[in-house]
């Protein structure tokens, strides 16, 4: 038997379930202080952030916190992993591309001018780990959006697992991290295309015990730039684009949510090369078309047959 | 040709034997200095890449990061423990997990 709280931050749903029914409260005290610090920090659509400063101070080294560098760090790391598939320096693409607000605040139909330019790379971000420091060149702008979330699971996951009793599952906005001891038949989880959506939704319900799993999907976040186009929030560095449209949804499940996450992720930007990629890495995973036609890999389990 | 008239012609084809050893060295020279500027030029401005390259590079090389970052992080991709493992639903749990 679990215990779990749903709520709204970060423009997301965050999530959390606990073994032990009285460890409740102060896991979900946890979460909300990693929450509280990473949208401080990373956050692309508040002033005040520590990414804010960085991406409207081009050319200066900017002062960051410890978890702001932890971010970053993990964000270059997408990037060297992915060769560039997955990497930071896309904020200016997706703010010209029309996401240049919470996805909340968006207009359904995008009147402005929606524009497409690439991400100017990885390696031109500049990092002083002894101050700690970063600087970008002008014209670069971060966006931590495809890592930081499951870093802040993976953060507080961990956190949970070493000051409470019982397991716990975090989980945030489809971004799933475990800690400390999983309840009995592991904690079952649905792989559907929206992490708003029920229990039951179309997909399919596996069990993982340690690690992370991560979703993604271009079915939703999508916006209309004002013709006939309808765009999807991930984009792909190269070209600055929504990625092409190959997977509709891809879950991953890795040692950690921000492994899980940056698979998941750069498997939609690669399309069909997805597959070997994964099946390299030995990450289970599970890949639907556009079509609905699942294909999986690294020993994902099949679907049930009712 | 008297003795002076002889002087200056030897002195001539030893001046114009020296200079003839300068024009070599001047151009073996400038070959050896084309070349070390070229190697130079090579390493501190490398070729950019079109994006469809960038793809396919099989080792990228690490951001410019100054005083000791992380250039040496290993690949932050690992694999589960345990792959995840079919469920009807039962156990702890229920959540759920789909693009956001």
């Amino acid at each position: 038997m679990t215990s779990s709280a749903r709520w709204r931050a970060i423009g997301t749903t965050a999530e959390l379930f606990v073994t032990d029914e009285s460890e409740l409260v102060e896991a979900r005290r946890i979460l909300e202080n990693e929450l509280e610090a990473i949208d401080l920090a990373c956050s692309r659509f508040r002033d005040d952030s520590e990414l804010a400063r960085v991406n409207t101070s081009p050319g200066h080294w900017v002062d960051v916190s410890e978890l702001f560098l932890e971010a970053l760090h993990t964000a270059l790391a997408a990037a060297r992993a992915t060769a560039g598939d997955v990497d930071p320096t896309v904020g200016r693409a997706l703010r010209v591309a029309g996401y240049d607000r919470d996805f909340a605040e968006l207009p359904a139909v995008r009147t402005g001018r929606v524009k497409f330019v690439p991400a100017p790379g990885w390696r031109l971000v500049q990092v002083d780990t002894r101050r700690p420091a970063v600087r970008v060149p002008r014209g670069v702008e971060l966006d931590f959006g495809a890592t930081a979330k499951a870093l802040v699971a993976d953060r507080a996951a961990r956190e949970c697992a070493r000051t409470l009793r019982g397991g716990v599952l975090v989980n945030l906005g489809g971004d799933l991290a475990v800690g400390g001891p999983a309840p009995e038949g592991g904690w079952a989880v649905r792989v559907t295309d929206d992490h708003d959506a029920g229990f039951d939704a179309p997909g399919q319900t596996v069990s993982i015990v340690s690690g992370g799993l991560a979703t993604s999907s271009v079915a939703v976040r999508r916006w209309h730039d004002g013709s006939s186009d309808t765009l999807h929030h991930i984009l792909d560095p190269a070209s600055g684009r929504p990625a092409a449209e190959f997977w509709r949804t891809v879950s991953v499940a890795a040692a950690d949510c921000v492994a899980a996450n940056i698979a998941s992720t750069a498997a939609i930007v690669r399309g069909a090369a997805a597959l070997p990629w994964l099946d390299s890495l030995r990450l289970p995973a599970r890949l639907v078309g556009l079509d609905g036609v699942v294909a999986r890999v690294s020993n994902w389990p099949a679907e049930a047959v009712a | 040709m008297d003795e002076r008239q002889g002087g200056r012609l030897s002195a001539r084809e030893a001046a114009l034997a020296r200079a003839g050893r300068v024009k070599r060295w001047v151009a073996g020279g400038a070959v050896a200095l084309t070349g070390i500027f070229s190697a130079v030029a090579a390493h501190a401005l490398p070729a950019s890449h079109s994006s469809k390259q960038k793809a396919v590079q099989a080792a990228p090389v690490a951001p410019a990061i100054e005083d000791g970052g992380d250039q040496q992080q290993a690949t932050p991709i690992a694999p589960p423990e345990q792959a995840p493992q079919p469920s009807a639903g039962a156990g702890g749990g229920g959540a759920v997990s789909g693009g956001s």
